[in-house]
């Protein structure tokens, strides 16, 4: 268990400092950015407490605001992306008769996966450029920055899960 | 009682979410008003040091143009040396009485140099860390330029490293004028592309026509009169008719800023105690 704390702690670090200083200089056409650092909450154990879930998710919004000059921002989005996360999860592990520790493509089969990575990356997407657009408000504008930043985020997401499952094939 | 304690602990979950979505709206709203603390920007130590390092990365990526533009900025101020020796062995006392006053009006301003370490263009509202803070003697107001034109004005100040408000950001108005005449507008950026800004407010009787140079208007002690902010690339009317509206093609590049000056006015003080005063 002790070993999977400090996995989970290193995949923190990991993602905030790629967010911060990788990811937030990506964009497509100057639009969305990817969002990668929301995968934390994606992979949390299916059993831990929502209690202790939305505290992750909390701590990783704000780490992520410190770096980017956004207090607020990325934590009130992530804190409600990762409440919504039980249910979620509820939604597309009712189908498996197998309990689930960790959800991932190898756990859940890559198509259930999938879907609810890209259902939780929109939530994402959708309430970081919401709120974004509070200080400045431009519709076209606001939807691209969802649309691209969603794609973005899920397409990394994709690619993290396909390496995961070919590794725990071999 | 009994109820409401299992209630709680039933929707603890809800109740911790809606606790912690309240502490974030406090932070963003809090964010936006004046005083903001050291500790929620960039400006603080942790996120300072780990910019810094890949900042000692990145700053070698586009050397090549920046050496370019120092190459062409070079040029120019020798040709203007050149120019200034020739109307000195003129010896036309006028033209030499008019380059010593602006020399000593010169002197009010003090420069220093600082890395940008962390930037952004594609935000709605952008900001810059700088490698420098409180213990290299920055202070909040001043004026941040670089090797092409003006960049921003610091806001928040930590102990080693500052943030600066990027002229991308529509919270802060700059003050600018066309090149060879006194009137003034204000520039904002329109959040769209880091390429462009728009000045407004300026009187529509003003003489400019495309591709004239914008300059400060030194009418703040963040910028002294007369550094670049762009050129003109297309107008229309605002809508009370009475005004223009320029497209100005920004001269500094955001996507790759390295090296900045700040600017530290040296009458600052005095000048806001007067502004204030009256």
């Amino acid at each position: 268990m002790s070993k999977g704390i400090i996995s989970y702690i290193v995949l923190f670090t990991i993602l905030v400092l790629l967010q911060v200083m990788v990811l937030n200089n990506i964009s497509v056409m100057g639009y969305g950015i990817p969002l990668l650092y929301i995968y934390f909450i994606l992979v949390l154990p299916a059993a831990l407490s929502p209690n202790w879930v939305i505290t992750f998710g909390f701590l990783l919004g704000l780490s992520v605001d410190v770096f980017c000059d956004t207090p607020g921002m990325n934590a009130l989005a992530s804190t409600v992306t990762s409440a919504l996360r039980q249910p979620m999860l509820s939604i597309y592990m009712s189908r498996e008769d197998v309990p689930v520790t960790v959800p991932s493509a190898h756990s859940l089969g890559m198509g259930v996966f999938l879907k609810y990575a890209l259902v939780m990356v929109f939530i994402q997407n959708v309430l970081i450029y919401t709120i974004e657009a509070f200080s400045f408000f431009h519709y076209l504008t606001l939807l691209l920055r969802i649309v691209s930043g969603t794609f973005l985020s899920f397409i990394l997401i994709v690619g993290i899960e396909s390496l995961k499952l070919s590794k725990s094939e071999k | 009682m009994r109820n409401l304690i299992s209630f709680l602990i039933k929707h603890s979950a809800w109740i911790l979410a809606i606790f912690y979505v309240a502490v974030s709206v406090v932070l963003l709203v809090r964010f936006n008003t004046y005083q903001q603390s050291v500790f929620f920007s960039s400006a603080n130590q942790v996120s300072g040091v780990i910019y810094s390092l890949s900042g000692n990365i990145t700053g070698y990526f586009g050397l090549r143009e920046i050496n370019r533009d120092l190459q062409e900025r070079n040029g120019f101020l020798e040709m203007e040396v050149a120019r200034l020796k020739r109307e000195l062995e003129a010896g036309d006392n006028k033209a030499l009485s008019k380059y010593a006053a602006e020399d000593t009006a010169l002197l009010k301003y003090k420069f220093q140099v600082a890395q940008v370490i962390n930037n952004s263009v594609i935000k709605p509202a952008n900001y810059i860390t700088i490698d420098k803070g409180s213990d290299d003697g920055i202070k909040t107001e001043m004026g941040v330029i670089d090797r092409n034109g003006v960049v921003g004005k610091v806001d928040v100040v930590g102990k080693n490293f500052s943030r600066v408000i990027s002229v991308l950001n529509p919270k802060w108005r700059l003050s600018c004028k066309v090149k060879y005449s006194d009137y003034f507008g204000s520039l904002v950026w329109d959040g769209k592309d880091a390429r462009y800004a728009v000045l407004e407010e300026l009187p529509r009787h003003v003489d400019f026509s495309i591709g004239d140079t914008i300059i400060t208007s030194g009418f703040s002690s963040v910028f002294p009169e007369g550094i670049f902010v762009g050129v003109v690339k297309e107008y229309s009317k605002q809508k009370n008719d009475n005004f223009y509206a320029l497209k100005i093609e920004l001269s500094t590049d955001f996507y790759r800023l390295n090296d900045v000056l700040v600017i530290d006015c040296v009458e600052r003080e005095e000048r806001k105690e007067i502004e204030e005063k009256f």
